[in-house]
């Protein structure tokens, strides 16, 4: 089905079309680099709380030190607050959002592409809340049916979730069709990252959570092996080639994990008072986190010594996404007290080299995403 | 049975569904599908038709549907014919479960229907497939109907045991199947705490089940951020990214109607608290199992609905205190109380409401306020009367404090309070000296001092005389809003709080006899300080009381035109070493990119290794802090080449030396 989206075609070409290649290093554990970071651009979907249209723009930071302009792209409808996910895909933008589906389905996720050509509805059957995943220039989204409701059982006995067929699929970006991965039986396959050819996903079944590894090409699977159920907030670290990580692995404390994706192996980077440490690993290998109390984003290098830098300002950063130079990184920013005047949640965007920061706005009132950065600089 | 959740606008679906013939009549200004027996799509399926047709009805008002939801909430048991006499036992108790009939918070079933009608809408204006221009059965594309959007028997060809006609044509009757239904829930998920029917909390389970009991509404499920901020409270995000029970929970905590402004009074919010997520476990290797008992738990207090007896008739009391500040600084004693910067204005309202079933004479408010800490210097009295609050009469009495500067120990008169109705001062307090160290947290304070003939009660520690029978806080009306009194200048380390001081690299920090104590133990130890904002040019001094360390400390700053730390944006200077405690300052001034607003502080106590720092007081200062004992300041960019132009500025100033040489040089601490 074709969701009416509205382009500013015009502009969005522009914008593609400027981007330069930088020439910014990519960030060094420990460096305190002087040199400014390459301008960068920047996808953002924003739109009124529990409203049925968002909106997706760009915006370039690092031009100056105004705040910078969001360039409308284009916008999508769904149902009332729908929940909004993204990535970018070369020039294109993917969005998903809900659509209308049969009461209590987890799976009425749609997935959109919005670029300079036009918009396109390309499937839908998407998991609840979940975005898309590009690996390698193929484009990976989880999807699933609903299982039957539970029965009943007697008054006193605890009860299982439901179980319900589940699916990685490939979608061609150009037409939307879809390709099946890889299927199962359970609770909820999250797309968690990317590695070369490699998607890593994490599984939740009645016995328990796994993660493995699915080779996009050919659909086979590598098993990573099992991990707590609370895991959350992944991300890859390149140059260790490791899936960092959230979770509950002891009672009451949360730890940042390291998973090394090649022999399983697990090292507790920090173990955290919190319950948000929401970690993300640069592209040199630092991992970026919320601190204890939210008092801003700490770097937790990853050299001989363990050090950690806080990043102004105060608050948390979640669902971040960062340039694949390494220096700038999106995050939605809670604050702690006001900041720039409110308590509601923004959009900032931080060169974690220097700890200097660029707000983006948006209409008051409005919620603000990120999803993801285009490749290459931006003029 | 499945039940049933609203989707939110099909407006897609409704765009392409509605027939252009149908555009003589108006549409409604917001969505209401009515759907009915004509076979339709949706667009997910095709070949829908519901079981019955919408009816012809205006939507009760908001007040007779809150009426509404207290009789179902009752239970099948009491509410007789008003709506499906259906039989069912809720288990209640886990050491000793047993079995009762069941009965519902009320809060809950407006809360539920809140979010599936879309603000309790059994009927109201087609927006399709259409357009009739009546109010008529609201009845979604997947034939849900009506205020509890019941879809289960909806369809066509399907059955049920009630009577599908009154789901579309009763508002009560739509209601009670609904809470069938969540009460059926209740019977098989997993217990919350000692599973309670009138425990708000113990329904979480209940009510995530009443959208289907699947992993996407697991609290826990990685789809959703963890830093979520409880839906519909401030801060909060779209309602997709909440598992569906997290949702009502945030109806019940912001009511439908305050939130939206959309003309209604809402109904009577609860702050109900959440379970603990790391409790609950969906894929441990077993099914879902009992969690503890969230603190604290909330009893909804409908009419019959199960909670605490009414109580005797006359006008009751509530009091609350409420602050336009953050709990800044959570930590230490300062944890779960608001944190006011010094210099700043804020409001504090103190908050009386009439719950009884009587009106209530004149009341006359005692508020006292913590001078010198915290100053009130004015004030408005509004009330709720119409719906919103807005300035009241009283306000105008000529016998109220003084406007401008109240005092530290006064009486409001409020006039009289219709039953329901809420009154507030809202009290303009100004932030007016740092508190931090002080025995006691400040508190603003307000009791009922006289109701004629109901209560008394002189001043706020002496017992009250209450022939009226308040029940409320046991019959003590009073409350009071604690507040901590920061500083955006100093930072003492006397009051058990790290007053947002946290630390970094290989350091580690305590507080040990009201200082900050910071072990480095290798690369890079530094100390950072909370946000702040003051002017250069005012405080160039950074005046510290300190033992320990040695030479190569540094101090970094941001400033508003440049965020972040920076070797560039650094003094260095050394630290005594010395095992007693000494004071002197730092001239920041000699680093030329101190100028504007500052906004964060960071300590190195030096480059890398082992040591011990006691930081007793940190304090920025006039040129006046400067003592210019063994430590000498110097002023270093860390690297000039990356930051052209920049000089290499020298340390002390002689100037502030010779200001300084009048000051304190060594003092122990008190």
């Amino acid at each position: 089905m074709r969701r009416p989206v509205v382009l500013g075609l015009a502009l969005v070409g522009a914008l593609f079309a400027a981007a330069p290649r930088s020439t910014v290093q990519v960030a060094r554990a420990n460096a305190v680099d002087k040199v400014p970071a390459a301008p960068a651009t920047l996808a953002v979907a924003h739109g009124a709380l529990d409203a049925t249209t968002t909106e997706v723009g760009l915006v370039t930071v690092g031009l100056g030190s105004g705040t910078p302009t969001l360039a409308p792209v284009g916008s999508v409808e769904h149902v009332r607050g729908s929940a909004v996910r993204g990535a970018v895909l070369g020039a294109a933008v993917l969005v998903a959002v809900e659509e209308p589906g049969p009461k209590g389905t987890s799976y009425a996720g749609a997935l959109h592409r919005l670029d300079a050509t036009g918009a396109q509805r390309l499937c839908g059957g998407l998991t609840r809340a979940t975005g898309p995943l590009v690996v390698g220039g193929r484009v990976l989204v989880s999807r699933g049916t609903d299982g039957p409701e539970p029965t009943p059982g007697p008054a006193t006995e605890a009860l299982a979730l439901r179980a319900d067929a589940l699916t990685i699929d490939e979608v061609d970006p150009a037409t939307g069709t879809t390709r099946t991965l890889w299927s199962g039986v359970g609770y909820q396959a999250f797309l968690a990252g990317a590695l070369g050819h490699e998607a890593f996903v994490y599984l939740s079944q009645a016995s328990g959570a796994s993660l493995f590894a699915l080779d996009v090409a050919t659909g086979a699977v590598r098993k990573l092996g099992a991990v707590a159920p609370f895991a959350r907030d992944f991300s890859v670290d390149p140059v260790r080639k490791a899936l960092v990580f959230a979770d509950l692995a002891v009672a009451d404390r949360w730890q940042v994990q390291s998973l090394d994706l090649g022999s399983g192996a697990r090292t507790v980077l920090l173990e955290t008072q919190g319950d948000h440490p929401m970690p993300f690993a640069l592209a040199g290998g630092d991992v970026v986190l919320s601190s204890d109390g939210d008092h801003g984003l700490l770097r937790l290098a990853r050299t001989a010594v363990v050090r950690q830098n806080l990043l102004s300002p105060a608050g948390d950063g979640s669902d971040a996404a960062t340039h694949e130079e390494g220096r700038w990184l999106a995050v939605r920013h809670t604050p702690t007290t006001r900041f720039r005047g409110s308590r509601a949640p923004s959009l900032i965007v931080v060169d974690v080299d220097t700890g200097q920061f660029v707000p983006v706005d948006v209409p008051l009132g409005h919620f603000v995403q990120s999803l993801g950065f285009l490749r290459g600089g931006a003029s | 049975m499945r039940l049933l959740r609203w989707m939110g606008a099909v407006a897609v679906a409704l765009a392409a569904l509605a027939p252009s013939s149908a555009e003589a009549a108006p549409c409604g200004p917001t969505y209401c599908p009515s759907y009915g027996t004509e076979l339709h799509a949706c667009p997910w399926k095709s070949g829908i038709r519901c079981r019955v047709d919408p009816v012809v009805k205006d939507n009760p008002t908001f007040a007779e549907l809150s009426d509404l939801f207290d009789k179902i909430a009752v239970g099948p048991s009491k509410y007789g014919a008003l709506g499906w006499g259906y039989s069912l036992d809720a288990t209640v108790g886990v050491a000793a479960p047993k079995k009762v009939p069941v009965h519902f918070p009320c809060v809950l079933l407006k809360a539920i229907s809140a979010l599936e009608s879309v603000g309790w809408n059994q009927f109201c204006q087609p927006t399709g497939p259409v357009c009739t221009g009546k109010q008529q059965t609201i009845v979604a594309c997947d034939c849900g109907y009506g205020l509890m959007q019941v879809t289960s028997g909806m369809n066509m060809g399907e059955t049920s045991a009630y009577d599908p006609n009154r789901v579309a044509s009763d508002a009560a009757y739509n209601a009670s199947v609904g809470s069938q239904i969540l009460g059926a829930k209740w019977n098989y998920g997993p217990a919350v705490g000692d599973r309670q029917l009138d425990v708000i909390e113990d329904w979480y389970f209940a009510t995530w089940a009443y959208n289907g009991f699947a992993f996407s509404n697991n609290p826990n499920n990685p789809a959703y951020p963890a830093d979520r901020k409880p839906y519909r409270d401030p801060g909060g995000l779209s309602g997709g990214n909440y598992p569906y029970q997290e949702k009502i929970w945030g109806y019940v905590r912001v009511p439908y109607g305050l939130k939206e402004k959309a003309g209604v009074a809402g109904y009577k919010a609860y702050p109900i608290s959440f379970p603990d997520r790391s409790k609950i476990c969906a894929s441990c290797g077993k099914p879902t199992a009992n969690i503890p008992e969230p603190s604290p738990t909330h009893v909804s207090d409908c009419p019959g609905s199960g909670g605490p007896p009414p109580p005797a008739p006359g006008p009751r009391y509530e009091l609350s205190t409420e602050v336009d500040a953050d709990d800044r600084f959570n930590d230490g004693t300062s944890k779960a109380i608001a944190d006011l910067l010094e210099g700043d204005t804020h409001t504090v309202d103190l908050v009386i409401k009439n719950t009884g079933d009587k009106s209530s004479p004149n009341v006359s408010l005692g508020v006292s306020v913590p001078d010198p800490w915290v100053v009130a210097s004015g004030f408005t009295i509004e009330s709720d009367a119409t719906g919103k609050f807005a300035v009241n009469d009283a306000d105008a009495r000529p016998d109220q404090p003084s406007r401008t500067a109240p005092g530290k120990r006064f009486t409001f008169q409020l006039n009289a309070f219709a039953v329901g109705e809420t009154k507030r001062v809202r009290l303009k307090v100004k932030a007016a000296q740092y508190s931090i160290g002080t025995p006691d947290h400040p508190d603003v304070r307000e009791w009922v001092q006289k109701v004629e003939g109901v209560y008394e009660k002189a001043e706020w520690d002496t017992a009250p005389t209450n022939p009226g029978g308040q029940t409320w806080n046991g019959g003590d009306l009073r409350a009071s809003e604690r507040l901590d009194v920061f500083s955006k200048i100093h930072w003492s380390f006397d009051g058990g709080t790290f007053e947002g001081w946290v630390a970094g690299g290989a350091a580690t920090a305590k507080l040990d006899a009201k200082a900050l104590v910071v072990d480095t133990t290798g690369d890079d130890p530094q100390i950072v300080g909370p946000e702040t904002e003051f002017d250069a040019a005012t405080y160039p001094v950074l005046h510290l009381r300190v033992k320990g360390g040695s030479a190569g400390a540094r101090v970094y700053f941001s400033t508003k035109d440049a965020p972040g730390f920076d070797e560039a944006r650094s003094v260095s200077f050394d630290l005594p070493g010395a095992a007693e405690a000494r004071e002197f300052g730092v001239d920041l001034r000699s680093n030329p990119a101190w100028k504007g607003t500052i906004t964060r502080l960071r300590i190195d106590p030096l480059p890398s290794g082992t040591s011990t720092v006691t930081f007793e007081d940190l304090r920025m200062t006039g040129p006046e802090g400067l003592v210019p004992i063994d430590v000498q300041a110097s002023a270093e960019g860390s690297c000039g080449c990356e930051t052209p132009g920049r000089p290499i500025a020298s340390g002390v100033s002689l100037g502030a030396l010779g200001l300084a040489l009048s000051l304190v040089v060594r003092r122990r601490r008190r």
